[in-house]
């Protein structure tokens, strides 16, 4: 996958293979060794490696030759198709020449006798149909056999990886059994049924020589590859220990007499249970790795791969890579809406709930939007392709996780200085150990009679040299880089996949780093705690009239209005189910208001000073209702019929649904709530009193959102902004984090650092925990995998031994490894747990529009839409 | 893509590390037999590739880069 960015081209590869943190580094340090490279970032967790580089002087072709030379592999999308017309081998090889000039195309094998042709290739720059017309060119027909998608082989590659090392963790732990039974059958009561022969040495070294040859090898296979490009890794640690207590048990057998302990020492159970233990800690690891990108793969799994389209008037299925922009496409009742568009004909329900987090069913009609992906449910749906291919909403989503997985927070610094130079610390420290016990230590505190932690054994009489030597190996073995480079990316990875299931997008590891610290929220009125748009809200009548008749006449006289507030009305009167005529004449009256003509009868709606001009009667006993109204923000009219006012209508920008209720819980969480708005102090305070917030700052143009927000942090305070994603760019920009909310599919638009889909406010609520939540699991990761560390490798040295006379045997020191990044993957585990927090709606239902007929008999003049919820 | 021109600081580098190695098992051997204690012959060689190993690793780890820098040779790495 490749992108331009100016003269930089991002390119994401899949990488195989990876086993430890350290492998990402080793690839990272390969990569950035490359002429050309300007960044690499290689996330063991997600298992990408994400490349900027400039294309004048590399290309995709020579990094991802760079992974695979450093000794992994690099997972590409592939197909295989039927070839028919090759009549002889030379055709096949015209075909594979053919395609191998396709832009995109890595690699194309073409098997004359099968008529079958296999292409690797990328398909952000060649999809399935060019390669189909390349070989129609040349004269050959190429049709579908079966294709086989990246995640396809993601999921492959890893199924694989867990079979490998599950036969791995069989065959050692086969093997290693017998190897302990017959090293210790002198202890306890093993000699009474374990066969003498099991104690030979050289039974014992028949045994394990499988064991490093088979499961083991990985470990020396991976540290010759990793030495060959100068770099070394977690391989390095194991081979060592493991190879050094293998080499000492072969000394042993062949040469008892040479001084390391005799056929009694032999090494082979410490070689032996090691390989068993470590390999049983990497097929635990390929069992839950995989589990923190879950979401990831599941938003990958929904990408539609066929659609049905209309071309030149007949339906035909095609492969998703061949709809074009424009294209007619038709969804049945329960298919899946293949890719973004505008619907054309039909009405049905769709479950978007896959890509909005949303749980109740959206109606579509003619003229909305539909999310390729989403569910189709009830209706049959006909509309035309607006987005195809990366363009679509799901394919932006994928590639913004994708690039939050990858980045790196600050915290992760701090533990990718120490992964990068743990390897060498380590072995400086084997080196260190292995003098000291050798020079000074054995001498000074070596006592026959010591024990291994947890275990009966006790150590009996061996030399300097293999004292020292077996702490030196259990320094190697029992540290543990992994658990350290792992910690931050699979809780990123974890946090960042929870979110997008409740349409919640981070975009990287600094953004979830950033939202747990805020103190203070400013939250933008129009288009974030409102609708946006006015609504009908109050009607107030005059003595003798009825609330139905006013609104029937003011909404009959704005029938032909194009006006905001016109709009409201009619959509108000309409919601209440009054049918509406035309009026018979309109005139629109600059600055104050309309005149129109009704069955004869001249209608008047509009400002204090229409009325006046006009000569209306009776509005002195409307007027004080009308300044309450005022008061509270709305926009107020009055409505004369015949030159007699009958009533009011007030129209105001209505709050959105729960948003009462975010503003009230984000108080609860202890930050300060502040609404900025560019509206007149009055209507702000109007609004803010309703919501609850703790400050409001008005009359706040566009152009100066940035700079209030600039004046809070100079405060000390850490903001997050809410806001529209477009239209508040600045002000999202400059705040801590930025929350971009309702952005539907246009996400790639947004600006800001959080994205929120949908326009539910309490998803800041959520996206807050969850950072809160990510960043937890990040430090309680970070704290084990260091104190594993800072406790085991002090005791693998022997720190214990002159007080207590206790060791931990090198077998023990490779179940604590195995188990110390396992134990950290487990507990990122946990974060799939999250649910986002419920809410009480009390008195949140009479926000929403259409929140009709709740009279609150106003002060004998009239009655009220209870469209605030009776807040009068 | 590293160019010819790369070859002598690359065996510059090689040799730095292997001396290194080199002067540190020399240490060990030289306090091994010097020290006055017991170690047989097999136990010094042992512990003398031991001490080779553990410091080529180190060695040809650290010193690379600090040459490469040196010697101004970049290095692009992310993160």
């Amino acid at each position: 996958m490749s992108r331009m960015e100016g003269r930089k081209t991002t390119h994401i590869v899949k990488v195989g293979g990876m086993t430890c943190a350290s492998c990402a580094q080793s690839i990272e340090k390969a990569l950035g060794n490359l002429e050309g490279v300007a960044r690499a970032t290689v996330n063991f967790a997600a298992e990408t490696a994400t490349v900027e580089y400039d294309p004048g002087k590399v290309g995709p072709g020579e990094i991802e030759k760079t992974i695979i030379d450093v000794g992994y592999k690099v997972i590409k999308e592939s197909i295989t198709l039927k070839v028919s017309g090759m009549t002889c081998a030379s055709c096949a090889q015209s075909i594979e020449k053919a395609l191998g000039n396709l832009e995109g195309v890595s690699s194309a094998s073409v098997n004359f006798a099968m008529g079958r042709a296999t292409v690797h290739y990328d398909p952000e720059l060649v999809g399935v149909a060019g390669i189909k017309r390349a070989v129609k060119d040349i004269g050959y027909e190429a049709s579908d056999i079966e294709e086989v998608t990246v995640e396809d082989r993601e999921r492959a590659a890893r199924k694989r990886e867990i079979m490998v090392q599950g036969i791995n963790t069989l065959v050692s732990w086969v093997l290693a059994i017998p190897i302990m039974l017959g090293t210790f059958r002198e202890y306890w009561i093993l000699s009474s049924f374990v066969p003498g022969v099991l104690a030979d040495p050289y039974t014992l070294w028949l045994l394990t020589t499988p064991i490093m040859l088979g499961p083991g090898r990985q470990f020396f296979v991976g540290t010759y590859k990793g030495l060959k490009h100068g770099y070394t890794d977690m391989n390095l640690l194991i081979a060592t220990g493991t190879g050094a207590a293998y080499t000492l048990g072969v000394i042993n057998t062949l040469f008892p007499d040479a001084g390391f302990g005799g056929p009694e020492m032999a090494f082979f159970e410490t070689a032996a249970l090691l390989t068993a233990f470590l390999v049983l800690g990497r097929f635990l690891e390929a069992l839950t790795k995989g589990r923190t990108s879950e979401a990831i793969r599941r938003l990958m799994g929904l990408r539609a791969k066929t659609a049905l389209v209309v071309r030149d008037g007949k339906e035909i299925e095609a492969p998703i890579e061949d709809v074009r922009v424009g294209d007619l496409v038709i969804v049945k009742p329960g298919e899946k809406i293949p890719v973004d568009g505008m619907v054309r004909e039909g009405y049905s329900a769709v479950d978007e709930s896959m890509i909005t987090g949303e749980s109740i069913p959206v109606e579509k009609k003619a003229g909305d939007e539909v999310i390729g992906a989403t569910i189709n449910q009830t209706g049959l749906l006909r509309f035309e392709a607006t987005k195809v291919g990366k363009d679509t909403a799901l394919a932006q989503i994928i590639r913004f996780i994708e690039e939050a997985q990858a980045s790196k927070p600050k915290i992760q610094k701090l533990a990718d200085v120490v992964a990068g130079h743990f390897i060498l610390a380590v072995h400086a420290l084997a080196l260190i150990v292995f003098f000291f016990w050798f020079f000074v230590g054995y001498d000074r505190f070596f006592t026959p009679g010591g024990k291994f932690l947890l275990s009966s054994i006790t150590i009996s009489a061996v030399s300097a040299f293999v004292f020292a030597m077996l702490l030196s190996i259990t320094v190697l073995v029992i540290s543990c880089p992994c658990a350290v480079g792992l910690a931050t990316p699979s809780a990123i990875m974890a946090g960042t996949g929870k979110g997008a299931e409740y349409g919640i997008l981070i975009k990287g590891g600094d953004a979830l780093e950033r939202a747990h610290k805020i103190n203070t929220i400013v939250l933008d009125k129009t288009g974030t705690l409102t609708k946006g748009r006015p609504s009908l809200t109050d009607v107030v009548v005059a003595r003798g009239y009825k609330e139905e008749e006013v609104l029937r006449l003011a909404a009959v006289a704005e029938k032909g209005s194009e006006h905001p507030l016109g709009e409201a009305i009619v959509r108000g009167a309409e919601g209440r189910g009054i049918g509406l005529e035309r009026a018979e004449a309109f005139e629109a009256i600059p600055g104050q208001g309309i005149e129109a003509k009704y069955r004869g009868k001249k209608i008047l709606l509009g400002n204090r000073r229409l009325m006046k001009d006009r000569g209306v009667k009776g509005v002195e006993p409307l007027l004080g209702e009308m300044e309450r109204l005022e008061n509270d923000g709305k926009t107020a009219m009055l409505v004369a019929l015949e030159d007699e006012a009958i009533g009011i209508i007030a129209v105001a920008d209505t709050l959105k649904e729960y948003s009462k209720d975010a503003v009230r819980e984000l108080q609860r969480m202890g930050l300060e709530t502040i609404m900025l708005t560019g509206d007149n102090a009055r209507t702000a305070d109007a609004i803010a009193r309703q919501i609850g917030v703790d400050r409001v700052l008005a009359e706040v143009l566009p152009e100066e959102k940035a700079d209030v927000i600039k004046g809070l942090q100079a405060e000390g305070k850490v903001v997050a902004m809410v806001g529209d994603g477009i239209n508040d760019a600045p002000a999202l920009t400059q705040a801590d984090v930025g929350i971009a909310i309702g952005s539907g599919t246009d996400i790639a638009k947004e600006a800001g650092h959080i994205v929120l889909i949908k326009e539910d406010l309490r998803d800041i609520i959520t996206a807050l925990e969850l950072s809160k939540r990510t960043m937890r699991m990040i430090k309680e990761n970070l704290f084990w995998a260091f104190a594993y560390n800072t406790v085991g490798i002090p005791i693998a040295a022997g720190v214990l031994y002159p007080s207590f006379g206790l060791l931990v045997s090198p077998e023990l020191a490779a179940l604590f490894m195995a188990t110390s990044s396992v134990s950290v993957t487990m507990n990122t585990l946990l974060l799939k747990r999250f649910r986002p927090r419920g809410f009480g709606v009390g008195g949140v239902g009479g926000e929403m529009e259409g929140g009709i007929g709740l009279p609150t008999g106003g002060a004998g003049t009239g009655s009220s839409l209870g469209i605030y919820g009776g807040k009068r | 893509m590293r160019g010819p021109s790369r070859l002598p600081i690359w065996s510059v580098i090689a040799l730095s590390y292997l001396a290194v190695s080199i002067s540190v098992t020399l240490l060990f051997y030289l306090l091994a037999t010097r020290q006055g204690k017991p170690h047989t012959p097999a136990e010094v060689a042992l512990g003398s590739i031991w001490t080779f190993i553990l410091s080529m690793i180190i060695s040809a780890s650290i010193l690379p880069p600090i040459l490469k820098k040196r010697l101004g040779v970049g290095d692009a790495r992310g993160g």
